[in-house]
């Protein structure tokens, strides 16, 4: 049943393109004004889903709504409501920036021409493309295109906002630019946006939905992802003949995962431990331990959203 | 959805949604650049260009040299022969080239993505091509030279061709080239190839005549043969026990269901 909490719900939606899976039966819900990263490998089913979303693919299977309305059935009432930002935004080469954002701008509203433009000068000063109005966009840069597709989405100020990697062609500034809007945009509309720049997601996002394989495989508020009751990263660098504490470390039961890497003529372990309890109060002391071997450093990670990323990533391939 | 107070959310439903905005679009590619011109001129130059040669020109240069049958120039075609054969061989090829990437290069450019993720129906978008493409054709190959044409003829001969036949004749020419349109819009809908819609589109209106030769009854369901038809009609004198109607009829339900394939294929495309 659509809830009048959630802008997305999809039910066991597939797309198999022949033989390729490109959705796996996926369930998911975004809630109203979250701002959600969906994040995955290149070729994780991200717009594919996202075109579902938006009635530009048929489903094999399933269904979804977006709004309550059924992707298939309703998409035009669909599309009345949302902006979408393709991952490389195309327009029409010859037409200016203004001509485009007129352009769509009459799909949605019928009125005056200078009501109309009205609406096209705040889009194009909202991205900061007031100056280059009326250069054909065939001359744009990545980024002013990338800027000109967040405009065109924005147009009919939109419930929902679905972004396919909208930074992921810019440079570092331009990059910080998308970020402010996308944020700057967060009280009046909700995001829903694939990326594969995790730092991003991190920075804007509420929720988090990581897609693998066509699969949904994490999902949830990014606080939790990133929550203490998860997997915590020990770094530590050792020297000397390490074999017999790491075989030690190996079989305890709060160890999740030990990585070993060779650090010049030393050691470095990245140690994941499920009870941070446990290793806050017994690690250390079981590592000095072994007087055969000496701890040069030792620390405990924050956990950030690329640790998480890697780790149910390669959770999922391994059980696949 | 907040909307400023001058302006109104567009209610359009249905197939309509996004018409009227794409065929602005449409008619500007025609009518706000130079196509209408390059192709006013281009096949102007081609049809009136070599009927003027051959009516006018070719005359002149057989009066001024020595040692040529004079009575050889009466077996010359007509004006309204030439005129007609060379549109019904040329205007096909034209719609052929105007039409091709038109639907294909929004497919790749991903322009047809953009407009298909805003208030659009997928029918309004391949109907927006056609009428902005048959608009565009219309005026630049059928009207604008029959004009010049009717105008050359009369010159030339001293005295208007039938009006009325002559608009049968031009009518013709319409349900022909609106079928060669249909046929390449079909084709760009369906294949993601612009060799294979070109190959049917010129293969068909180039090879149309040699089929016709061959398999004689085509000659009664296909356009294939109004390009001989159309002076005839325009001349008066129709072929005898030839059922006339009969190519016309079968053409327009050719173009009808043409266009109803490229609408239904393009509703069910992956894009």
């Amino acid at each position: 049943m659509p809830s009048a909490d959630h802008v997305i719900q999809t039910h066991h939606l597939t797309k198999y393109f022949d033989e390729v899976k490109a959705l796996k039966p996926l369930d998911l819900v975004v809630p109203k004004h979250s701002i959600t990263g969906l994040l995955g490998p290149n070729g994780a089913g991200k717009s594919t889903l996202i075109k579902l979303l938006l009635g530009l693919f048929r489903p094999t299977d399933g269904s979804g709504e977006v709004f309550g309305l059924d992707i298939q059935r309703q998409s035009p009432e669909i599309r009345r409501r949302v902006g979408y930002l393709s991952q490389e935004p195309h327009f029409y080469p010859e037409m200016t920036a203004r001509e485009i954002l007129r352009f769509t701008a009459r799909f949605f509203y019928t009125g005056p021409k200078h009501a109309i433009d009205e609406r096209v000068e705040e889009m194009l000063a909202m991205v900061g493309l007031s100056d280059k109005a009326d250069r054909p966009v065939k001359g744009f840069s990545g980024g002013e295109r990338q800027r000109l597709g967040i405009a065109q989405a924005q147009i009919n100020e939109p419930d929902l906002l679905i972004l396919d990697e909208p930074a992921s062609a810019l440079d570092p500034m331009g990059r910080l630019d998308v970020l402010n809007i996308m944020s700057s945009l967060r009280e009046k509309t909700t995001i829903f946006y694939a990326t594969h720049i995790l730092d991003d997601v991190q920075r804007v996002s509420d929720r988090v939905m990581i897609l693998n394989q066509g699969e949904l495989i994490a999902h949830g508020p990014i606080e939790e992802l990133l929550s203490p009751g998860r997997d915590v990263v020990y770094t530590i660098t050792v020297e000397g003949d390490s074999d017999q504490a790491r075989k030690k470390l190996e079989t305890l039961p709060w160890v999740a995962h030990l990585f070993e890497e060779p650090n010049n003529a030393h050691k470095r372990w990245r140690l994941a431990v499920s009870d941070p309890e446990t290793a806050k109060r017994d690690l250390l002391s079981l590592l000095v331990s072994f007087p055969e071997m000496t701890v040069l450093s030792y620390g405990r990670q924050e956990r950030h959203l690329e640790e998480v990323f890697m780790q149910v990533i390669a959770g999922a391939n391994h059980e696949s | 959805m907040k909307a400023d107070s001058s302006l109104k959310i567009d209610q359009t439903q249905g197939w309509r949604l996004g018409l009227q905005n794409l065929l602005i679009r449409e008619n500007n590619q025609w009518w706000k650049t130079s196509r209408w011109w390059v192709q006013t001129l281009v096949w102007g130059l081609i049809t009136n260009g070599l009927l003027v040669l051959l009516l006018v020109l070719l005359p002149l240069v057989v009066n001024v040299l020595p040692n040529v049958n004079q009575a050889q120039l009466s077996t010359l075609p007509g004006g309204v022969e030439i005129f007609f054969s060379l549109a019904g061989l040329a205007f096909p090829i034209g719609v052929v080239i105007l039409v091709q990437g038109s639907v294909i290069t929004e497919k790749e450019l991903g322009t047809a993505e953009w407009i298909l993720s805003k208030p659009v129906s997928r029918t309004a978008f391949v109907l927006a091509k056609f009428l902005g493409h048959a608009l565009g054709i219309l005026m630049t190959l059928v009207v604008c030279q029959s004009l010049v044409a009717y105008g050359l003829i009369w010159l030339n001969q001293g005295a208007p061709l039938p009006l009325g036949n002559f608009i049968k004749g031009v009518g013709v020419l319409v349900i022909m080239l609106l079928f060669y349109l249909s046929l390449v819009l079909m084709m760009e809908v369906l294949s993601d190839k612009r060799g294979t819609v070109l190959a049917i589109g010129l293969g068909s209106a180039l090879g149309g005549m040699l089929l016709v030769q061959l398999f004689p009854f085509l000659g009664y369901i296909t356009p294939f043969m109004l390009s001989n038809l159309s002076p005839l009609i325009v001349l008066g004198s129709p072929p005898a026990g030839f059922p006339v109607w009969l190519p016309l009829f079968s053409t327009v339900v050719m173009s009808i269901t043409f266009l109803i394939i490229a609408i239904r294929g393009f509703n069910q495309k992956d894009l």
